[in-house]
């Protein structure tokens, strides 16, 4: 049992998309601590923009993470992983909006969009390793 | 000016959903012939087209995002 969820453990750290919620989580960390040096509702709004980008990453981690079918090529499982997340970032865009008030909206579509690029710089990260072998 | 943000609103998210149908159709049909090609590499396939589907998906999140916040606060 506990070999069982240590393997597990294992397989979650060692996934890329895993890889790329934490870099999402640290930069939500360093932009909120940047912000909060100048202001205290640009800070919740970098934080608000973390959650509501953070959470969707994490259920799209635990869909892929579920074991394939033999023999199913496992696209429906993406397609589910996808639209859940689109659903659940929406809903906390929803969410923030109606409830969050005071709200920064440039500092939280900034780091929203600087959470989106973390995907492509952990792409490039990982081609450039690739390259270099 | 409210119907106006709204149809705003709707061309916004109406676009993006376009262009992410074309690039999600696209990635999905490359996938299936990448693991009907190398069966033994569908778990590695199936991860990276995880991360590139995100990448996909940027987009027309944003673009929700900011049709959502001129339909709710403006």
């Amino acid at each position: 049992m506990k070999a069982k969820a240590s393997n597990r453990l294992g397989n979650l750290t060692k996934s890329p998309i895993f890889q790329i919620v934490a870099a999402q989580f640290f930069a939500t960390f360093l932009a909120s601590a940047l912000c909060l040096v100048f202001d205290r509702v640009a800070a919740i709004s970098a934080v608000m923009a973390g959650v509501t980008c953070i959470v969707p990453g994490c259920y799209t981690l635990v869909v892929s993470l579920r074991p394939v079918i033999k023999g199913d090529p496992g696209l429906s499982q993406a397609l589910r992983g996808e639209v859940g997340k689109f659903a659940l970032t929406i809903a906390l865009f929803a969410l923030v909006f109606v409830f969050v008030k005071p709200l920064n909206v440039l500092v939280f579509f900034g780091t929203f969009v600087g959470l989106q690029l973390c995907v492509a710089v952990i792409l490039w990260y990982g081609s450039r390793r690739l390259l270099k072998r | 000016m409210e119907e106006l943000i709204l149809v705003a609103g709707g061309i916004l998210m109406g676009l993006g959903a376009i262009g992410s149908g074309v690039g999600i159709g696209v990635l999905g049909g490359k996938y299936l012939e990448g693991v009907a090609r190398q069966p033994e590499l569908q778990p590695m396939l199936l991860t990276q087209l995880f991360i590139v589907l995100a990448l996909v998906d940027a987009v027309p999140i944003i673009a929700v995002g900011i049709s959502l916040y001129m339909i709710f606060a403006l």
